[in-house]
């Protein structure tokens, strides 16, 4: 493998990886603190793609107008999932793990049949935000600068998620339900609020995620399954209730398969089912996940 | 999963296929008497004959679905990947006829039933210890895994699939026609029906039940629950096994579209529509599921939105199906009957 392929792998592959972040996020975080996994994720992801082409359209927009559709999308996809989650989910929280999986898998072919229903089967595609659809060229490597955008955007959103859950009191209260909801609620917090604060939060990186991909895949209502798998192997190889270990294993999946690609190709493919499987069968708590996922996730 | 207010009024999928009663059997004898008359009577009669594809289509959904409730209904297993074996059932057909020039479908469908089960051997000793969340994720993983396998590799026919499949007989029965494709699809559906109606009938399926209900329980009983479950699991994979190489010789292709997600989760929605603590809820639910979607289908583009309300509603509220539904109204019914006796409180 020759240094410009070297390059292009490590760009390529680290901002796959925020990308996927972006997705599992959301989903180790509903995990972490509702106890629920949910199936629908990759349905809402996808919701944020077409909303992001309903709001910005097909053409190509500068940078700065691009992320403000991109916000817009994430923004409606979360006000979407609160609704979801105060009238469906609220009285559901005395179920069982088989009820939950069995319900939020039907909510995914709900919002698949709504992205039907709303904008056809053709694919529809959005084109790259102008002024960052060329490559830039790194080491004599030719690095596509969407790259290179959706890695700034990751990293914005890693800094800004970290500081709400790690530094503020809103943090601290996410954190405090997800320890103990029984605890938090004897101490007067509104589990309640937080559920569906969480679930909108989570379901806003989803809806960006979405905007995010919009330009780079042709989008069908098939595009929220696809993902769905490849979030499900970031967030259980990270541990399924650490965003931490979320983006870490979100970047090293997706250098991995960006590696792969370069040189095993035909394997790449299969990269996130093997690790997925692996990690589940030997280490079911994941690299960062705690002791007590253990139970949960059995 | 723990949950706030973790007390169950109810158990999500009741704890036996209804009212037991000497009358409640005799009415579920009259029924399969009658479902076994109405499946022979489909090719000829007026209203269905001209949809001969699309009733071989049902019992091939019924087969499927009922295996794959053995799992999720009287195991408590949620498996999103019973299409794995669907696809090696289908697959088998398909590498066996069109790349190894096998033409005795005697041959062939007992191959789809050995590789299937002889899979879900494999794949059931490594994730059987698992239960709830990672079991159902590792079964999507799999298919993710074969369906990839089927789509990249061209030695499975790649994107373009398998064709060159062909419908020649068994022994001395020529099935080249629909109408009697048809008939061998029943007859082979019924048995195959019939044994695992015996199999949950049996203290193997009430174990299951038992493992469903509590399998930390049937631990401390000392019965082997890995066991157990391995051995259903192989089952319902046998089963889907067959399933899947009826349907590759009902299209007379394969593709990787047995394997896709939709055709996974199909059977384990089909069991929920018809009540999945009843042996006969699949069946019901497949029958449903396919009217729906065929009725649907024609006038929207859009039929899964339909059909997704319509199982949250069953699960948020139903929750026992439709068959559910029909033993309670056939309970109360009985409960207002002077005659009959009281059932009970609910």
């Amino acid at each position: 493998m020759t240094l410009q392929e070297f390059v292009v792998a490590v760009v390529n592959g680290v901002s796959y990886g925020f990308l996927l972040f972006l997705i599992a996020a959301g989903l180790s975080l509903v995990f972490g603190v509702l106890g629920v996994l949910n199936f629908a994720h990759g349905g809402f992801f996808m919701l944020g793609a077409f909303l992001a082409y309903q709001i910005g359209g097909a053409a190509g927009l500068p940078p700065w107008r691009f992320l403000l559709v991109v916000a817009a999308a994430g923004i409606v996809t979360s006000i979407v999932a609160m609704v979801v989650e105060v009238g469906l989910f609220r009285p559901m929280y005395a179920r069982d793990h088989l009820d939950w999986l069995l319900m939020t898998f039907s909510l995914s072919l709900v919002a698949e049949g709504a992205v039907r229903e709303i904008w056809g089967v053709n694919p529809v595609t959005v084109s790259f935000p102008d002024s960052v659809d060329g490559a830039f060229t790194v080491l004599d490597a030719k690095v596509p600068q969407y790259s290179v955008f959706i890695i700034i955007v990751g990293l914005a959103v890693v800094v800004g998620l970290s500081l709400l859950l790690f530094r503020t009191r809103w943090g601290q209260v996410i954190q405090a339900v997800a320890e103990d909801r029984w605890m938090a609620q004897a101490l007067g917090i509104n589990v309640n609020l937080v559920f569906t604060a969480v679930f909108g939060l989570g379901l806003v990186l989803a809806g960006i995620a979405g905007g995010m991909v919009a330009p780079t895949q042709a989008l069908t209502p098939q595009l929220g399954a696809f993902f769905l798998i490849q979030a499900f192997a970031v967030v259980i190889v990270g541990g399924l209730d650490s965003v931490p270990g979320a983006l870490i294993a979100a970047i090293l999946l997706g250098l991995l398969n960006s590696f792969l690609v370069a040189t095993l190709s035909w394997l790449a493919p299969y990269s996130f089912y093997l690790g997925l499987i692996v990690v589940l069968l030997v280490r079911p708590q994941g690299l960062l996940g705690s002791k007590e996922l253990l139970r949960r996730v059995s | 999963m723990t949950a706030v207010g973790d007390a169950r009024s109810e158990p999500v999928t009741g704890t036996e296929s209804g009212p037991a009663g000497p009358a409640y059997r005799k009415l579920q004898a009259g029924g399969v008497v009658l479902a076994v008359l109405a499946v022979l009577a489909i090719p000829s009669l007026p209203f269905t004959s001209g949809d001969v594809f699309f009733w071989t289509e049902i019992l091939i959904a019924i087969l499927f679905a009922t295996a794959a409730n053995l799992l999720v209904g009287y195991t408590g297993l949620v498996s999103f990947g019973q299409a794995s074996f669907l696809g090696a059932g289908a697959y088998t057909v398909g590498m066996l006829v069109s790349k190894g020039g096998f033409e005795s479908m005697t041959f062939t469908l007992i191959a789809a039933v050995v590789v299937g089960g002889l899979m879900a051997l494999v794949m059931g000793a490594l994730i059987v210890r698992t239960t709830g969340l990672a079991f159902a994720v590792l079964t999507l993983a799999f298919l993710e895994l074969l369906r990839t396998m089927a789509f990249k590799e061209r030695t499975f026919g790649g994107e373009n699939g398998l064709s060159g499949v062909v419908r020649t007989g068994i022994g001395p029965i020529d099935l080249v026609s629909l109408d009697r494709y048809y008939y061998c699809v029943a007859v082979l559906a019924m048995v195959a029906m019939a044994m695992m109606w015996v199999v949950v009938s049996s203290p193997f399926g009430l174990t299951l039940r038992a493992i469903r209900d509590d399998a930390e329980r049937v631990d401390f009983l000392g019965v082997p629950v890995r066991l157990y479950k391995l051995g259903v699991f192989v089952m319902a994979g046998a089963v889907s096994g067959l399933a899947g190489a009826l349907d590759a010789y009902l299209n007379l292709f394969v593709s990787s579209e047995t394997l896709s997600l939709t055709r996974s989760a199909e059977p384990v929605l089909m069991s929920i529509l018809g009540g999945t603590s009843f042996f006969f809820g699949p069946a019901v639910g497949a029958l449903t599921y396919e009217w729906l979607q065929d009725l649907l289908q024609a006038r929207t583009a859009s039929w899964v939105l339909w059909i997704g309300l319509g199982l949250i509603a069953i699960i948020v509220a139903l929750r026992r199906g439709i068959v559910g539904l029909l033993a309670q109204a056939w309970a109360l019914s009985r409960r207002r009957d002077p005659a009959g006796r009281t059932e009970g409180k609910e």
